[in-house]
Formats: structure tokens, C-alpha cells, sequence
């Protein structure tokens, strides 16, 4: 047990606990000083007991999985055609020039902006959010990913092709693990535009097509029935969420792999 | 057996054309201990790596045991000079056990074969170590553990001790020779260093700034080697001479 929590607690973590403390106490007393509108504006405790109900009652849980598995299922399709555009791009000049050409077109597009188009051409559901979600992390991921395949030093490169390594194995055992430092951040920013993109949408659409809807879809209709500590409270969950991952996933996933190894980017 | 016939190499340079190596000639035995000195840029490591298959050749052909060589193989395996030719993901043992895996070597085999060369290379106590705890003289050490276990006809080595301060130098030196003298493989060596090249070596190349092979001189020194014997002073002082007469092409 110890050593679990060592692997993701560290003193370095307390500063930034007790600056989160204060920041909560700072709203909590700004909201019952009176100077804004309870109604607008409610105290943390409010928005906190809002959000236990939502957790107990499930709504909350419910909610907040919809959107996860969205965000999975967008991460997970990005970076397998990520990884397989990266990596044919190392072989081949031309798969790199149509990948580059590719990221200049939609790299600078706003993922909300080709909402209307994905509604038009995949319905109003699912699909479209999920290809909203995948066109927001593919770019940036693959640029990422690109990055970490280049900077492979080329001694690597020689002493695969010397051991007799090929194809989908050199991927995984050499280049993969040597240009994890880049794989990772571009997970982390493709993980932060898998959120937004799928709050976004689903503020659009969320529960059409009979589908539960997501947190995005929450928000959208707590604010339309003015009940704003419950809109906070899906806030708060989108935080927790974040912190969560952070903590648990990725600062767990580097101490177990980039840290340990003595890498940096 | 190693043989170089008329090997060339042009170096294209964003338009402009680098000649690096012209027409070198020479032959190596199996189970030479065969050394490259050279001013620096000379082309010394662009050798190793066309004999290594990592370098296309413009021109001739390199032969081992009369098959001529087109790319990378298990046959001869380089140690390289930098530091960083450890794979950081995986420790010292696994970074020894790898190639052997990929190779197919069986599980029984690679143990038997990582324990042998983590001790002849004296990484007893490090095996768990990951590349970035290890000092540069036990990082090069791990790399030659890793060569050797792959038990390559030619092994290429490029100044692997040039970032090493002298005593590690020449207690490395002295532990290569005694493996050399153990497993007799064919033994590549580029150093910049003379005295190094004369405690190592049964023959020495000695290029031109230019590219080109200036001499092959043999060394029937006894071994171990050590500065002050007779002999010693005297070759070092022609490979001096030949190293710093480099005006005339
Ligand atoms: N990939 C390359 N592309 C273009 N030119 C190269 C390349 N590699 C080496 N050269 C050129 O070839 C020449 C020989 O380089 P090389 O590295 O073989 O010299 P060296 O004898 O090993 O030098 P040192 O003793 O400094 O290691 C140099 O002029 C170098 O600039
Ligand atoms: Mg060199």
C-alpha cells in the first residue's frame, strides 16, 4: 500500500493542495459575502453537496462515463492512426509530405467548426461527436508522435536493423519506447482537446437519438432550467476527472516508465 | 575473412561532393586484432560504418568470406562511441539479453550467456541497473557484453574508450585484449590514439587526412604491451611521424 502511494503522492503535491484549499475557501466566503447573486453565483458547499447527490443518485456518474467512453474511444482510434501515419511516414517520403500537407489543412480548424458538416454527413448522434473528437487530438497527436519518432537517436535505428528487427516489431520495441517522452505529452494534450471537443459537442446535440447524453448535454440543460450550483457541479466533475487522471494515470505511467528510464524531452 | 576492394565513398553534401574514401584496399584475417588510426575527418568512422552496412559504398566492393555485404548483419556487430548506445528503457541485463532474444536464443541460453558476460565484463551487482545510473566506463562495458554475447564474426569498434578518462581507458584495454585472447573474434578498431593503437593492435592502418590509405605497419611486439618496453617508443614514433606529414597527398 505504501509503495502504491508513493507512486503517485509526492511532497512536491502539497503546495498545490493547500493553493486549491484556499482558492475553495476564497469562493465559499466571496459567495455568502453578497456581493454576487447566490443564484448566479453559488457557494462551493452548495455546488458540493449538488455534486454528492449527483454522484449518489448516479446522474452525475452516468453522465460523466458517457463522456469518458467517448473520449476513449476518440483517443484510442487517433492514436492507432496516428501511429501508423507516423510511422509509415518514417519510411516513406511521400506518406510524409500528404501527412504534413494533411496537418496544415486541419491542424488550425476548430473541431466545433466541422460540427454542422459532421451532422450533414454522419447524422446526429454518436458518430459525429466522436469524429469531432478524433479530428481535435489526431493532429496534434501526430505532430507529437512525429516529433518522438525523429528524435530516435539514429544508433537505436542501427542497432535494430543490425539485430534483424522489421516492421510492426521495430515500432514496438525501439522506436515506441525511445520516443515515449513525446508519446506521452502528446496523449496529455490530446486527453485535454478529447474533453473540450466532447463538451462541445455534445452542448450541441447531446441526448438526441435517444442516446443518455453526456456531461457537455448536462451542462447545457442545468443552465437552461437556471439551476446553477448543478451546473457547477458537472464543472467540478470535469475537474476531478482531470486531476484524477493526472494524478493516477499519467504522473503513475511516467514514474513507471520515462522517470525510471531517465528520460526527458 | 575481410577484404575491401577499391572502396570509395562520396559523401553528397547539399550539392556539393565530399570524397571521403579513395580506393582503399586491404584484408583482414579472422581473428586479427586489426586497428585504424587517423587524423580526425579523415574518414575513419565512415570505414567502419561502410563495413559495417550502415553506409552505402560508392564504389568497389567489401567482402566477408567472399560474400559481399549490402546491409547491416548479426555477423558484425559495432560498439559504438557514444555513450547513449545503450537502450534507456531496458537495464543492463536486458539490454545484454535482447539481441539474443530477437536472435532466438533460448531462455535457458540467454541466462547462461548474460551471467558469462556480465561477469567477464566485470557488471557483477549492476544487472538491475538502467543505462542513465551507470558511469560512461560501465555503459561502454555493457555495450561490449552485448556485442560479445552475440558472438559476431567482426566485431566494429569506433573509439569506444575515446570519452573515458585514462585509467578506465586502460583497464578496458587491458580487458579486451584478455577477451580477445579468449574468443578470437576479428576485432575493427578506430582509434585517434597512437599509444592505444600500439597496445591493441596486430596491424595498424594509418590514414591520410586525405582519405587514403598511407601504410599498413605490423606490430610483432610481445603482449602485454606497456610504454616502456623496446620497441614501443620506436613504432611510436614512425606512427607519429606518418600521422603528422600529412601536406602531400
Ligand atoms: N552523413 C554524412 N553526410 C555528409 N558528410 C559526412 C557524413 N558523415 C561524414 N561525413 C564527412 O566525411 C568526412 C569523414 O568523417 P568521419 O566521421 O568518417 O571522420 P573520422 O575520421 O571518423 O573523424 P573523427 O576522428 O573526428 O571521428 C568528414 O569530412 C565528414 O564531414
Ligand atoms: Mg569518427
Amino acid at each position: 500500500m505504501k509503495f502504491v502511494k508513493s507512486l503517485w503522492f509526492k511532497k512536491e503535491m502539497l503546495p498545490k493542495f493547500i493553493f486549491i484549499v484556499l482558492l475553495v475557501l476564497l469562493w465559499e466566503l466571496t459567495a455568502w459575502s453578497g456581493i454576487f447573486d447566490q443564484a448566479l453565483f453559488p457557494p462551493f458547499s452548495k455546488v458540493f453537496k449538488e455534486f454528492a447527490k449527483g454522484v449518489i443518485s448516479g446522474v452525475l456518474v452516468v453522465k460523466t462515463v458517457y463522456s469518458l467512453l467517448l473520449i476513449l474511444k476518440g483517443l484510442v482510434l487517433s492514436l492507432i492512426i496516428a501511429l501508423l501515419i507516423a510511422f509509415f511516414a518514417l519510411s516513406s517520403r511521400w506518406v510524409e509530405d500528404i501527412a504534413d500537407a494533411l496537418n496544415s489543412i486541419f491542424h488550425p480548424l476548430p473541431g466545433i467548426a466541422l460540427l454542422p458538416v459532421a451532422i450533414l454527413w454522419f447524422g446526429i448522434g454518436e458518430t459525429s461527436i466522436l469524429v469531432i473528437v478524433i479530428h481535435s487530438v489526431l493532429w496534434p497527436m501526430l505532430v507529437n508522435i512525429k516529433t518522438g519518432f525523429k528524435s530516435v537517436p539514429s544508433v537505436y535505428i542501427e542497432l535494430g536493423q543490425t539485430f534483424g528487427l522489421k516492421g510492426i516489431k521495430f515500432l514496438w520495441e525501439i522506436i515506441l519506447p525511445a520516443s515515449l517522452p513525446y508519446f506521452l505529452s502528446g496523449l496529455k494534450i490530446g486527453w485535454a482537446r478529447a474533453w473540450r471537443a466532447v463538451i462541445a459537442a455534445e452542448m450541441v446535440f447531446g441526448a438526441a437519438s435517444g442516446t443518455a447524453g453526456g456531461l457537455g448535454w448536462h451542462i447545457y440543460m442545468t443552465r437552461y432550467y437556471f439551476d446553477m450550483a448543478a451546473t457547477f457541479a458537472a464543472l467540478l466533475a470535469i475537474v476531478m476527472v482531470g486531476i484524477i487522471v493526472e494524478v493516477f494515470v499519467f504522473n503513475v505511467v511516467e514514474r513507471l516508465t520515462v522517470r525510471k528510464w531517465g528520460m526527458s524531452i | 575473412m575481410l577484404q575491401l576492394e577499391g572502396v570509395n565513398k562520396v559523401f553528397k553534401n547539399n550539392g556539393s561532393f565530399i570524397h571521403v574514401l579513395k580506393d582503399i584496399d586491404f584484408t583482414v584475417n579472422s581473428g586479427e586484432f586489426f586497428c585504424i588510426v587517423g587524423p580526425s575527418g579523415c574518414g575513419k568512422t565512415t570505414l567502419l560504418r561502410s563495413i559495417g552496412g550502415y553506409e552505402k559504398i560508392s564504389g568497389g566492393q567489401i567482402l566477408i568470406d567472399g560474400k559481399k555485404i549490402t546491409e547491416p548483419g548479426i555477423d558484425r556487430v559495432m560498439v559504438f562511441q557514444s555513450f547513449e548506445q545503450l537502450f534507456s528503457w531496458k537495464t543492463v541485463k536486458e539490454n545484454i539479453e535482447y539481441p539474443l532474444k530477437i536472435t532466438g536464443v533460448s531462455k535457458q541460453k540467454r541466462n547462461e550467456y548474460v551471467r558469462k558476460y556480465v561477469k567477464m565484463m566485470g557488471l557483477e551487482g549492476f544487472e538491475n541497473y538502467y543505462p542513465h545510473q551507470l558511469s560512461g566506463g560501465m555503459k561502454q562495458r555493457t555495450a561490449l557484453a552485448r556485442a560479445l554475447a552475440l558472438n559476431p564474426e567482426i566485431l566494429l569498434m569506433d573509439e569506444p574508450f575515446a570519452n573515458l578518462d585514462a585509467q578506465t581507458r586502460e583497464v578496458l584495454q587491458k580487458e579486451l585484449l584478455k577477451i580477445w585472447q579468449e574468443l578470437k573474434p576479428t576485432i575493427i578498431f578506430v582509434t585517434h590514439a597512437i599509444d592505444e593503437a600500439i597496445i591493441l593492435a596486430d596491424r595498424i592502418l594509418v590514414m591520410s587526412k586525405q582519405g587514403r590509405i598511407k601504410t599498413i605497419i605490423e606490430s610483432h611486439l610481445e603482449r602485454p604491451r606497456r610504454p616502456s618496453m623496446k620497441g614501443f617508443s620506436a613504432m611510436w614514433d614512425i606512427l607519429y611521424s606518418l600521422l603528422g606529414s600529412d601536406d602531400n597527398p
